[in-house]
């Protein structure tokens, strides 16, 4: 709050009791005590990521059903039948011999396919693949500086944790002492070679579920007459959940492909259930004694994989996430650090021998989270068919380019606070070459394609004891296309662009 | 250029529901903390931060600028309602729990590894438990979230001219209790 807004607020009080204005200069101070009381609270950035992607999918979601609603005409039908129809679906969705049917299919073919598809298309098949334009804008790669807000709502979609640029700046340490940071390269020499680089785009490959359609669409509804509509249907998405102990919730979405598994809650130990007051919730937490090896919660996710013959041909050996261990390494009063109940494992995608990294620089691919107080797979996410389009397109070639988006902070360049006090020089180490996984949004589909383009990943070495760097690398794709779009955006304009 | 809630929120009633992901980004810092004021406990404050977004993802159709209303205080009012049924649900045995001493059920027991909002905390909580449940509020919502008397007067549902009373009487009150050289040496010493 600045000093004027100070003055307001205490204007405002003078007016409404004007024998206040003898302690004036005491009241300010009071204001000014209050203002730097409070707490430089950050959000945590993971958090902030996990939850914009949940929103985005939600985003997807209701725009998928607006256009099934249009797609049957619902407006000849009454709202509660159309509920009707989609619960009695799901019902016989659920009670048809489900289990066979899928079991039929893995004998022929393991969800997750035995080797990547690659299907080579021509050069710059996929348009401008700047994966903060609109799909509208694929055709020309023109920027309609004037839509700016619309433009940057695509920023970060889809289900694999994008980072907004317009996020990374309410990061800056808030409200006391905001800092700008400036990036040095301190790594050796490296190189860069050809002309052009391949991108793959995931292509969205059904998986077959016509027994299960005809089983719905045959079944005699005396409220519906259900089979009229089987024109041109497809199902969209499959519910299963079991109803037993340490039971699982599992969504398929058989036009994309994918599976994804969650615990059922309700039918596992909620060590939290009957707590009233925080004393138990501290009881019931769990401490750094309490957290396994890391090689026993491999084991735990390994087996859970042989088990349900999951082919893990396209993936890496398995690697803990364990962000919560560096928290609680750092950390002063270690007796406060959350000690989650479920820790992923990420099994790491490799596509042409090359591992995959997130936009932030971390391994993804296949995620299983274990809870460790059960020593049971908790869920699964990002199974699915690894099939793919490879389009070649023009590449950075010139080093001096990689070393200038550096210093602008690479793919979500950093701003600077105009109140900063002071900036930190952030020292990067030699890169690596990797594939980073994209998603941009397409508004005319309503969904996000992903995309992995080769990459260099930057790891930050070393920051200020004093303000840690919120980052641990910095990734600059390869593919000019990609980050030139990027760069020429300001996504967050109430701060400038740092350099 | 400052981001034009209205003009976000048209675009998302006209079908570009991807507005919404500016609205978050804008928002989500300030809600989190809001929230995590409330309950002190960054856990829960995320679980009921992310049902605040979900909630409002799901209702902006519903939203309404009429008397030009304005989406942050709309927004505030869904997490403040999120909190006091996090509250309800999780003190069913308090079925006469005073939906606006929130502030007190938390006792920042589970604060991690910010020691600093710790030891900020419990100075705040020391003096501004002597202030009603409303004035509180008040206090919060215009120092720590400097929101004006009208978004605040939403928030709470009472009038703006209420709602500076409220935040002068705080204010007074505040000067009586809280001797000047004190307060100033408490913060010294913690700052």
């Amino acid at each position: 709050m600045k000093n004027s807004k100070i003055d307001n607020l205490i204007n405002d009080i003078m007016s409404l009791d004007p024998e206040l204005k003898k302690y004036e200069n005491e009241i300010k101070k009071i204001a000014n005590h209050l203002i730097k009381a409070k707490p430089n609270l950050k959000i945590d950035s993971n958090f902030k990521l996990e939850l914009k992607n949940t929103i985005m999918k939600k985003i997807s979601n209701i725009k998928n059903n607006e256009k099934e609603k249009n797609a049957f005409n619902w407006g000849i039908f009454s709202k509660k039948l159309a509920f009707s129809l989609g619960a009695i679906a799901l019902v016989i969705a659920i009670i048809i011999p489900l289990k066979n049917n899928l079991n039929k299919d893995n004998d022929n073919r393991n969800i997750a396919s035995k080797n990547e598809q690659f299907i080579r298309v021509e050069d710059e098949a996929f348009g401008k693949i700047a994966f903060n334009e609109s799909a509208q804008n694929t055709n020309n790669g023109e920027i309609n500086s004037s839509d700016l807000a619309e433009r940057t709502t695509v920023l970060g979609m889809g289900a694999g944790g994008d980072v907004s640029v317009s996020s990374d700046t309410r990061i800056l340490p808030y409200p006391y002492e905001p800092v700008n940071y400036e990036f040095e390269y301190i790594g050796e020499d490296f190189e860069l070679n050809g002309e052009k680089v391949d991108v793959y785009k995931k292509i969205k490959k059904s998986v077959e579920v016509k027994n299960i359609k005809d089983a719905i669409f045959n079944n005699n509804l005396s409220l519906f007459k259900l089979n009229n509509f089987k024109d041109k249907s497809d199902i969209s998405n499959i519910s299963i959940k079991q109803d037993k102990k340490y039971g699982y919730i599992i969504n398929i979405n058989p036009q994309e492909g994918d599976i994804s598994l969650y615990a059922n809650w309700e039918t596992w130990p909620q060590p939290f259930k009957d707590c009233q007051d925080d004393a138990c919730y501290q009881r019931n937490s769990l401490s750094i004694n309490d957290v396994p090896e890391d090689n026993k919660i491999i084991e735990v996710a390994d087996k859970f994989i042989s088990d349900n013959n999951i082919n893990l041909d396209n993936y890496g050996e398995p690697v803990i996430v364990n962000n919560f261990r560096e928290m609680y390494e750092t950390s002063e009063d270690k007796s406060n650090v959350y000690i989650p109940d479920q820790i992923s494992v990420v099994y790491p995608l490799i596509l042409n021998d090359v591992e995959v990294i997130d936009n932030g620089g971390q391994k993804t691919g296949l995620f299983i989270s274990v809870d460790i107080r059960e020593m049971k797979v908790y869920s699964i996410n990002n199974l699915s068919i690894n099939n793919f389009e490879v389009s070649a397109y023009k590449a950075i070639n010139d080093k001096n380019t990689i070393l200038n988006y550096l210093k602008q902070g690479g793919l979500y360049p950093n701003y600077t606070n105009p109140d900063a006090s002071k900036t930190i020089t952030v020292k990067i180490g030699s890169p690596e070459k990797t594939l980073v996984r994209l998603y941009k949004y397409d508004n005319s589909k309503g969904r996000s394609d992903e995309y992995y383009a080769p990459a260099l990943s930057f790891p930050i070495v070393e920051t200020s004891s004093e303000n840690n760097y919120y980052r641990d690398y910095i990734v600059i794709p390869l593919a000019e296309d990609m980050i030139e779009k990027q760069l020429d955006i300001m996504p967050m304009p109430i701060l400038e662009m740092a350099r | 250029m400052v981001i034009d809630d209205r003009n976000l929120i048209e675009k998302f009633k006209k079908g570009n529901k991807e507005s919404f992901s500016l609205l978050y980004d804008k928002y989500v810092d300030k809600i989190f903390k809001f929230i995590y004021f409330k309950t002190s406990h960054r856990e829960t404050a995320e679980d009921l931060c992310s049902q605040t977004f979900i909630k409002a993802l799901e209702k902006l159709d519903n939203f309404s600028f009429n008397n030009n209303a304005y989406f942050s205080a709309w927004l505030y009012t869904i997490a403040r309602n999120t909190v006091i049924d996090y509250y309800r649900r999780s003190n069913k045995s308090k079925n006469d729990l005073n939906i606006d001493d929130v502030w007190d059920i938390s006792d920042n027991t589970d604060i991690l590894e910010d020691l600093e909002f710790k030891q900020k905390t419990e100075i705040i909580a020391k003096y501004i438990k002597k202030l009603n449940s409303e004035q509180r509020e008040i206090i919060m919502l215009k120092i720590f979230e400097d929101l004006s008397y009208r978004e605040i007067s939403e928030i709470l549902d009472k009038n703006e001219g209420a709602c500076k009373m409220s935040f002068c009487r705080a204010i007074k009150t505040l000067r009586k209790e809280m001797p000047l050289l004190s307060f100033i040496s408490l913060f010294l010493i913690k700052l």
